[in-house]
């Protein structure tokens, strides 16, 4: 990193305080929801009582995650698990699905010149850019008649609306990236263009693809709308629903939200820190060239 | 090097590269069309069988109780000939319990023939379920009558229940809807090899006029045969009598022909559209086509993820704009729908322009606030002197890893009025408690506004530090030798470089937020009387509480249209932009 500094270069010493001043204060604000919300979490019912600005939980009491991840239903069945399972099976699957049918897709975006590949990608693009919302009225009708509403299967289609032009941009991205030289040199030693892409192109874009799917993993995973339209059988949620319902309308468990919030959100909030990096180049790759 | 890497070839397409793009086309318009054609007969057959089968259910009520009298109704059914019948069922009522609800007593099930039907484990529990739901609804005033729908498995089951308790019901294989769907089929088959087989024979020098002529034709045949199919029903249906005779005519009567004449009059004017396109896309198509018969790699490369739009977006989306035309019932309405929404009578439920304009407040509030934020931070950020700028950068983008629902769930609850901290913060200053998401639009709007804020500085602090990192140091140096002062700087160092990362991190943080559903149908709701409700979460509350598809697809497709204006004015903006710094 250069040692730029942009606003001015010389900075007194009370100048560089009143930064850190700035910085603390914000990132109080930032971290402070997080806080009360791990405090909802830690409390029991009997101590979590009115409004408090402290972040530091008065007893700490395990009674809600407990009580979040025991639920069963009607049978005994364990419900949570099972609803787990659910998020798992359908986050696996889409990704699964994306990046299988946008490996070779980018791969020809990125390399190859050929008419209708200017339409192909800008199609890729929009789909991206519009809402789910705007697919979900007629997507609700075919899956009704199919009698896909309420299965994993249904959802997993759903979700690859958005999982498969996303795979394919970001992939295409990073193939962009990969020098020819490589592919070259087989195609003159006489591989074709598939076995060049079997053995030479995929085995260098293996970081690349585990990045796009775990990416895709995390969308599908935190989805919310789609997931709380689409199911309505208890035992075929995902866990965003069951998160919504803890805040329902006329009953409002706050304690149950604020465990059950903790414990979908810490596995994709650390995949995040971990990958984020990777996510801002992805992003703007395409956008700023 | 055939074919890798910036070979740009223009071979001129051949007569089948033509027939190929025509069947291409014909098939993106037309498969979605009697898909569409078929799911509306489905629909509306489903509903008439179900009444069938609720008719034979009463019979069966009317037939008396015990196991010879049930015998003989079955017989008297079976013989009817009542279609995909497989068993009827009785549950008399078993008295009541100590609180006075009905309890059930054995289930008798029999098949046509009277003798004993044996239910599988999961059939039997599926029959006690249509047979509960139905005397919950008798038990509270309803009409008694509950159909499962099995889908293209599992058999129908209709169950109808008396007051006291008594429940009998049927159990009947779907019959197969396909007829309507093979005649469009088969139409479209036809005339596809009609036109490989001209195309073939002699280079049609306006290609597209004979295929549009043909597909025309192709979806008019498709068409009249629905509408023949569905011709001389409606009277048969109509009769309904109580004695068996009448009833079974009544029962085993085919559907009316609502939906076959609405699924062709779609078809009709979507082989319009075909006929169209086909006019007009068919050159360029067969360019391509001819393009990547050469390269049969890329065919393969291509096609799973171009069929897997095809089918989970295109086709969607050619839907969507279909139901956009159509009122609840499914009947054509013309532009209806666009006119309630886009001249609002006194009676409308939605009130476009009040939305239209929040959302443009909404939008322009957050981007405004999310840019000014992190490019903030950023600046503060980037000092080489600041210590601790890692931890930092790390702690401030908590927010954007957050799933962004629990977030807006978790802002719910800061502007809850009992427990809130909000107003926890609010009484340390003295100032009464505020209801923020009750009923004035300004509470609701500004706690939406603040969790999105909160959600989305992090992107643009992130997209911002990484462009002034790239921004040379020298620059700085240079300009400070030139006199510039520290504003003169930003304004003519840091802000023209920061431009190319920055204009389409604005142009995504608009789009983003335009579209930010989660936040204000979670934290507001749309509170109060749905004021703070933008475009999406309007369209969404169309769909799911107003209930009328029609209207939220048109909701949906106009929302699609200012999204696709503003696409494509940035992009000419960002373009020039972008050109000035090359």
């Amino acid at each position: 990193m250069s040692d730029a500094n942009p606003a001015g270069r010389r900075v007194s010493r009370t100048g560089l305080a009143t930064r850190h001043v700035v910085l603390v204060a914000v990132t109080l604000c930032t971290l402070m929801p997080v806080a009360w919300v791990v405090k909802m979490a830690l409390s029991d019912s009997q101590s979590f009582q009115g409004a408090s600005l402290s972040p530091i939980p008065e007893a700490v009491s395990l009674q809600n995650a407990a009580e979040v991840t025991g639920t069963t239903d009607a049978d005994g069945s364990w419900l949570f698990g099972r609803q787990a399972l659910n998020s798992v099976i359908v986050s696996v699957f889409t990704t699964l699905f994306g990046i299988t049918v946008a490996c070779t897709a980018a791969y020809a975006f990125s390399r190859f010149r050929f008419a209708g590949r200017r339409a192909g990608l800008f199609l890729f693009l929009v789909s991206q850019m519009f809402p789910g919302i705007m697919m979900m009225i007629p997507l609700y009708v075919i899956m009704e008649a199919l009698h896909l509403l309420d299965t994993m299967l249904g959802l997993v289609l759903v979700y690859s609306t958005t999982s498969v032009p996303f795979s394919v941009w970001m992939l295409k991205g990073y193939f962009d990236t990969i020098p020819k030289d490589l592919e070259e040199a087989a195609v003159i030693d006489g591989a074709s263009p598939a076995r060049t892409f079997w053995t030479v192109v995929l085995p260098l874009s293996l970081p690349a693809i585990a990045i796009t799917a775990l990416f895709s993993f995390m969308t599908a995973w935190n989805e919310f709308v789609l997931a709380y339209t689409f199911l309505s059988r208890q035992s075929a949620f995902t866990l965003p629903v069951i998160i919504r319902n803890y805040v329902g309308e006329h009953d409002v468990r706050w304690g149950l939200f604020a465990a059950a919030s903790l414990i979908v959100s810490t596995p994709v909030v650390a995949l995040f820190f971990a990958l984020q990096r990777y996510l801002v180049g992805g992003l703007t790759a395409g956008a700023v060239k | 090097m055939a074919g890798l890497a910036g070979s740009d070839r223009s071979v001129s397409p051949r007569p089948l590269d033509h027939a190929l793009a025509f069947a291409v086309l014909l098939a993106a318009v037309l498969v979605p069309a009697t898909f569409f054609a078929r799911l509306e007969t489905a629909r509306e057959q489903s509903a008439s069988e179900d009444w069938r089968a609720l008719a034979v259910a009463r019979h069966v009520l009317a037939g008396g109780n015990g196991e010879p009298a049930l015998a003989a109704t079955a017989r008297a059914v079976g013989t009817g000939g009542v279609p995909g019948l497989s068993a009827i069922f009785l549950q008399t009522s078993g008295g009541t319990d100590d609180f006075g609800i009905a309890v059930p007593a054995q289930l008798l099930a029999l098949t046509p023939d009277g003798r004993r039907a044996d239910l599988s484990r999961d059939l039997d529990g599926r029959v006690k379920e249509a047979a509960g739901r139905a005397r919950s609804s008798a038990a509270e005033g309803g009409d008694g009558a509950s159909c499962i729908d099995g889908g293209p498995v599992a058999p129908l089951l209709c169950a109808v229940a008396t007051r006291a308790g008594t429940v009998a019901g049927v159990l009947a294989a779907r019959q197969d809807v396909g007829a309507p769907f093979h005649w469009a089929a088969a139409g479209g088959l036809l005339g596809a090899v009609l036109l490989f087989l001209a195309a073939w024979k002699r280079p049609a020098r306006h290609p597209g006029l004979p295929a549009a002529g043909i597909a025309l034709a192709v979806a008019a045949a498709g068409a009249l045969g629905m509408l023949l199919e569905g011709q001389g029903r409606v009277d048969a249906a109509i009769a309904t009598e109580t004695t068996l005779a009448g009833l079974l005519g009544a029962a085993t009567a085919p559907l009316p022909p609502h939906a076959p004449a609405l699924a062709a009059s779609f078809l009709l004017s979507t082989a319009l559209a075909a006929a169209l396109l086909a006019g007009a896309a068919q050159k360029p198509l067969a360019h391509v086509v001819s393009d990547f018969r050469g390269r049969p790699f890329l065919y393969a490369a291509i096609a799973p993820a171009m069929i897997g739009m095809i089918l989970l977006i295109f086709v969607p989306f050619f839907m969507g704009v279909y139901l956009a035309f159509l009122d609840n019932d499914r009947s054509f309405v013309g532009l209806a729908n666009f006119v309630e929404i886009l001249a609002p009578s006194g009676t409308s439920d939605t009130n476009f322009y009040l939305t239209l304009g929040v959302t443009v407040l909404w939008t322009a509030l957050n981007v405004v606030l999310h840019v000014s934020i992190g490019l903030g931070l950023a600046l503060i950020l980037s000092d080489a002197r600041l210590r601790g700028k890692a931890i930092y950068r790390v702690l401030l983008i908590v927010p954007w890893a957050i799933p962004n629902y629990i977030t807006a769930l978790v802002w719910k609850w800061i502007f809850n009025t009992q427990y809130g901290p909000a107003n926890a913060l609010l009484a340390l200053l003295g100032v009464a408690p505020v209801d923020w998401l009750g009923r004035s639009f300004v509470t609701n709007f500004a706690a939406n506004l603040a969790t999105n804020t909160w959600l989305g500085f992090p992107f643009m602090m992130v997209i911002s530090l990484g462009a002034l990192q790239s921004i040379p140091a020298d620059l700085y140096e240079a300009a400070e030798m030139d006199g510039a002062g520290r504003f003169a700087r930003f304004r003519h160092v840091t802000l023209p470089l920061l431009k190319p990362a920055l204009v389409p991190a604005i142009v995504l943080g608009t789009i983003w937020t335009f579209n930010m559903f989660n936040v204000v149908y979670l934290v507001s709701g749309g509170a109060p009387d749905n004021q703070t409700n933008i475009l999406i979460t309007e369209a969404y509350r169309a769909f799911r509480v107003l209930k009328n598809y029609g209207l939220a697809a048109a909701y949906s497709l106009i929302i699609f249209f200012i999204l696709a204006a503003y696409t494509m004015v940035t992009n000419r903006v960002t373009k020039a932009a972008e050109s000035v710094y090359e």
